[in-house]
């Protein structure tokens, strides 16, 4: 295929240079401790790289990032419960939020920090399903896309990765929220 | 972001979208790291061939249902059809059925000479068998032993009559001064004393000589490891669809890069695949592929094909370029 019939393929530099906050963050979430955080980043743009980067289509780059730091992530955690360590979850810094009273503030950060341990908590496919719908607002279609699942598998994890999420929120002795909040719009855009 | 505070927002996707980012990443620092790990070749992470490709999804999906529907089909026909008694292995059985003069190869000593009568109500594979031995018949007989049926000779319809109870192996063992059975080309057993049985004979010496090396060099590969034998029929049907299927080629590898991990044949997968994503025109992956083989395979007999696939491709981009700026 020659260059000017693919005038919108990212190259893996544009990719990097535009997406690699967003991938560390992704990896933080999924669990990634953060001395580890880098070289399973450099992983990850590796196989991009031998992918011959993003080729546009259904999934957004986002998407075809987050389906490869989930392999990512799977494979950092096997390698460590091999070394039998813990895995370990990301402590977000202290947030700061004028607004608040530190007595609120404290509150903010203890459930900010009871979510991401929830979310660690997961199977990876499971919550990388569920951040790329509900926080990245991609439909299920891009999702299923990228990750080459069944778009009905994708509703399937989307569906049992909020029921575990609210589990695990009780079991710390959070809220849980009542339902989720797909973006309509976006979700709806099954191909 | 407060949960807590704020009802409205007590829901997943606002609470999740409210987080903070939990990391700041030095972008410049890691894409420089990036560039020093490409040029000193660092070893791709091992589940990159599990990663989905699109165009091994299309085939998944384009084929799956239909195999799904066959496969259904299938066992509903095996299923509805009426139970056969337990019978030997067919092709130990042609191997040692004794062929009666005048008769067909299929008939058992116990069965009566077939007459003008049961020939003309023969099943019709046997028939052309018969007439023009080298014609071979469509279907080889799928259970030739119904035919055994002295009762069903006579009826219109022998398929639906019940099989006799079969005669041993050693009632069927073949006599030590007979002659080796003689087989048409679909393994379906030929008259030796009919009308075509000379023709027949002529025509399928080589191939039972032909036959009988293949079944020697099968069964030393049969001596093998099962999944060694697995994985060189996976690459060997590769390299079989490399020049019509490129695609498939590279899904087919990728997969047995999966299964077969400890496999002796990456070698010759990694260079499937590379010429694959060159002929199935993914020349940028393909370059990135070809790099990564080189660069593991230094002294590879395929590294000049691979080296010359580059450098065609590095030309064509190069005539390309200038082609677009005039």
């Amino acid at each position: 295929m020659s260059a000017a019939e693919e005038p919108t393929r990212l190259e893996t530099e544009t990719l990097f240079r535009r997406h690699a906050d967003f991938v560390a963050n992704f990896l933080a979430r999924l669990g990634v401790a953060q001395e580890d955080l880098d070289d399973v980043l450099q992983e990850v743009f590796l196989v991009v790289h031998v992918r011959g980067g993003y080729v546009p289509g259904p999934a957004k780059p986002t998407s075809y990032l987050g389906a490869i730091a989930t392999r990512a992530a799977l494979s950092y955690r096997r390698r460590r419960q091999r070394r039998n360590s813990r895995a370990a979850t990301f402590t977000p810094d202290e947030l700061t939020n004028e607004e608040l009273n530190p007595v609120q503030q404290l509150q903010v950060n203890e459930s900010s920090r009871a979510l991401n341990e929830a979310l660690a908590a997961l199977d990876p496919v499971l919550s990388a399903t569920l951040l790329l719908v509900e926080q990245e607002g991609e439909s299920c279609g891009a999702v299923a896309e990228a990750m080459g699942s069944p778009v009905g598998t994708v509703y399937w994890r989307l569906n049992k990765a909020r029921k575990l999420l609210r589990r695990e929120l009780e079991k710390r002795g959070e809220q849980p929220p009542m339902r989720g909040t797909r973006n309509r719009r976006a979700s709806n855009e099954v191909p | 972001m407060a949960a807590r505070h704020k009802p409205e927002q007590q829901n997943l996707g606002d609470l999740l979208r409210t987080l903070e980012q939990p990391v700041r990443y030095d972008v410049d620092r890691g894409y420089a790291r990036h560039q020093r790990l490409l040029a000193k070749g660092t070893r791709l992470p091992e589940w990159v061939d599990a990663l989905p490709s699109r165009s091994a999804r299309g085939f998944v999906r384009k084929w799956v249902p239909w195999l799904g529907a066959g496969s259904l089909i299938v066992g509903a026909l095996t299923w509805l059809a009426p139970p056969s008694p337990m019978l030997p292995d067919p092709r130990s059985m042609r191997a040692t059925t004794p062929r009666v003069p005048g008769t067909s190869t299929d008939v058992s000593p116990s069965s009566p000479p077939v007459g003008a009568r049961g020939e003309a109500s023969a099943p019709s594979a046997r028939v052309r068998a018969d007439v023009a031995p080298g014609v071979p018949p469509a279907k080889p007989p799928r259970a030739p032993e119904a035919k055994l049926d002295p009762a069903s000779r006579g009826q219109e319809s022998p398929s639906v009559a019940p099989a006799p109870p079969m005669p041993s192996i050693e009632a069927l063992a073949l006599p030590s001064d007979a002659p080796p059975p003689v087989q048409a080309p679909n393994g379906a057993p030929h008259d030796h004393d009919g009308h075509g049985a000379t023709v027949a004979r002529r025509a399928s010496a080589t191939r039972v000589e032909a036959r009988a090396s293949a079944r020697s060099s099968s069964t030393r590969v049969e001596a093998e490891a099962p999944r060694d034998r697995a994985e060189v029929l996976q690459l060997a049907q590769a390299e079989r669809l490399l020049a019509r299927d490129p695609e498939a080629a590279i899904a087919l590898v990728r997969k047995g890069n999966v299964q077969f991990k400890r496999g002796y044949l990456q070698h010759e997968r990694r260079y499937i695949e590379v010429m694959g994503l060159f002929a199935a025109g993914r020349a940028e992956e393909g370059k990135a592929r070809a790099q990564f083989f080189l660069r593991d395979y230094p002294a590879s007999p395929y590294r000049q094909k691979v080296q010359e696939v580059l450098a065609q491709k590095k030309a064509e981009a190069q005539r390309e370029r200038e082609a677009s700026f005039p």
